[in-house]
């Protein structure tokens, strides 16, 4: 699936991220000349359209800014992130609403709002009340889907039910999803490519095959690592020596 | 943790479960009821007072001023002057203030994800008394009828620039900090308040504590159009963001990325809360409780959504209040109690038995 999709579709781009630096700093950027402020330094990278991306990196190398970039909950400081050609900042918001979903790590629900309640939440872009209603908030955006880190909290179970559900969407309805892991195994099963920060800068971006290297992971996350082929799928296994 | 849970429910909605969600029938439903109830609890609570008027001739007298006029009615007889005098303006006062409050809490609460934000917590209400008692100090109160509610506006719209200014970082507003520069400055108004009070002479003093203890009065025909004003324009605009609040209360990140303005709607909702809390506290004071506990009682009874919790809310706030008002007439007559008290009083057991109530119903 991985090498049929590489041939089929990756010369149209979802993402086109230029340049992009951010700092949670100030609106210009960190104070001063101080470079460690960035949370994100100068990245370019490419999201092609009907992928399954995975962003990886240790804590703090910016895998949740660069998610809220593209998911527009923020501008960045410098640099340009396109969507389908377009800068991202001359999208409307509803008209992104409707193209692009973020997921965050974490929804607060104080509220007893019921469960479809919540669901349907997902219908307000589209101004159009009842109807088809989607079960998920996920099928509000018809072309990108920018998910959260929420897996961690997941038991195994429904690791394997939200990954399947991707999969699901991305094949069927071709669905772009650019995901957040600490799970390099769940990244590396589930992602056509994986895309592996450090301290804001890209280190790698490529299959999972490319980018799970045991020099380059033990480098970034600064650990030991054993790196084999999974029995079943024969993508790459990271395991702890 | 929430989208952990779609998964195996959505799966089990498909075999046949009817989801939960607002449906016009059940809008239309409650909020005809709660307007029925609001009328009969007006009603009820008008035979009260120093001289009984029954429920019969008080409905007769009503509605023959609403068919002849007021003053062809109020040639009746003294308790029809009683009655559309003193008790209708006061109870119908009373209820606009109960819905105001209402109203401004279920909006805060919201906003800020946090079942204790009112506008008392946020300082909102604290502004507006400083406003009203530097009106009283330097004797603007007395030159005209309008300088105590446009120096309680002026001070709620003040603690609400002051709480944007310390709150507001990079464009955004940190939900935790706006609370927490809330009970600062909340702090410091009450500290304001209390020098102002220990400056006055005592009939000053006296004006300011009643105000602070939250009391309401037979009001005259404008001071009742200002607040009925109020409350149906600011009631509409905050029912308006109904829908983008609901997405603020899943979170800022959610509901930004779903297509709602967010820093414009918080803009609307905040300024609509303060002028709403600015007109009930310089024709109320400071009645404390209405703006947390009817939110949280309506929400346990009709949901979350805040499309029909808002108008509920409006209509709960009311009965609340005309009620406690009431109650605060009579208990001691013929004296009054301040019906700030009397709000916490009763507010705060009926909040704890739909509290317990909702406890035992979920463990069963």
């Amino acid at each position: 699936m991985t090498a049929e999709k590489q041939s089929g579709k990756t010369d149209a781009v979802a993402y086109r991220v230029e340049g992009v630096a951010f700092s949670y700093g100030s609106r210009r950027g960190p104070a001063g000349a101080d470079a460690d402020g960035w949370a994100l330094r100068g990245l370019t990278c490419d999201v092609h359209e009907g992928e399954i991306l995975g962003i990886i990196g240790p804590n703090g190398s910016g895998k949740s800014t660069l998610l809220k970039l593209l998911g527009s909950i923020m501008p960045p400081q410098q640099g340009t992130i396109r969507l389908q050609g377009r800068p991202l900042n001359s999208f409307a918001r509803q008209e992104l609403a409707r193209i692009v979903a973020y997921v965050p790590q974490q929804s607060s629900v104080v509220f007893p709002f019921t469960l479809a309640e919540f669901v349907l939440m997902g219908r307000f872009p589209h101004r159009q009340s009842g109807g088809a209603l989607g079960w998920f908030g996920w099928e509000t955006a018809e072309d990108v889907r920018v998910a959260g880190q929420s897996m961690e909290v997941l038991d195994l179970r429904h690791q394997v039910d939200i990954c399947a559900i991707l999969r699901r969407l991305n094949r069927e309805q071709g669905l772009t999803v650019v995901l957040v892991s600490h799970d390099l195994n769940l990244a590396s099963q589930s992602c056509d490519r994986l895309l592996l920060l450090q301290e804001g800068a890209l280190i790698r971006l490529g299959v999972p095959s490319a980018v799970l290297q045991p020099e380059v992971i033990e480098s970034v996350y600064r650990c030991p690592v054993l790196i084999d082929r999974h029995p079943a799928s024969g993508v790459p296994r990271v395991t702890l020596p | 943790m929430m989208r952990g849970a779609v998964v195996p429910v959505a799966a089990e909605t498909g075999a046949g479960i009817v989801p939960a969600v607002l449906t016009a029938t059940r809008w239309m439903t409650t909020v005809s009821a709660l307007a029925v109830a609001s009328v009969i609890t007006v009603l009820v609570c008008l035979q009260f007072g120093a001289e009984r008027i029954g429920v019969a001739e008080a409905a007769t007298i009503v509605w023959r001023a609403l068919q002849d006029g007021r003053l062809a009615a109020e040639s009746a007889g003294s308790s029809a002057v009683i009655l559309l005098e003193v008790r209708l303006p006061r109870l119908v006062l009373g209820f606009f203030v109960g819905g105001c409050l209402a109203a401004v809490g279920v909006t805060l609460q919201a906003l800020l994800r946090n079942p204790l934000a009112d506008p008392y917590v946020l300082g909102v209400s604290g502004g507006a008394a400083v406003g009203a008692s530097l009106a009283i100090v330097t004797g603007l109160s007395a030159a005209g009828a309008v300088w105590l509610p446009l120096s309680a506006f002026a001070g709620s719209i003040l603690s609400l620039v002051l709480l944007y200014r310390i709150a507001a970082t990079y464009g955004y507003l940190s939900v935790h900090t706006l609370l927490l520069a809330g009970v600062i400055i909340n702090a410091l108004f009450s500290a304001l308040i209390m020098f102002m009070t220990s400056l006055m002479d005592p009939t000053h003093a006296f004006r300011v504590l009643s105000w602070m203890l939250g009391a309401l009065a037979a009001p005259d025909d404008i001071a009742l159009a200002v607040v009925a004003s109020f409350l149906t324009f600011g009631g509409l605009l905050l029912g308006r963001q109904a829908r983008a609040l609901n997405l603020l209360t899943v979170g800022e990140d959610s509901a930004r990325s779903l297509g709602v303005d967010v820093e414009r709607v918080k803009r609307t909702l905040l300024i609509t809360t303060a002028l709403l809390t600015g007109a009930v506290v310089s024709v109320s004071g400071l009645i404390g409780f209405v703006g947390m506990a009817v939110p949280h009682a309506v929400r346990m009874l009709c949901g979350a959504d805040n499309r029909l919790l808002m108008p509920a809310c409006v209509f709960a706030g009311g009965m609340f209040l005309v009620i406690a008002d009431t109650v605060a007439r009579t208990a001691l007559a013929p004296a009054e109690l301040p019906v700030g008290v009397m709000t916490a009083l009763v507010g705060a057991p009926f909040f704890l038995y739909l509290l317990m109530a909702r406890k035992g119903g979920m463990a069963s």
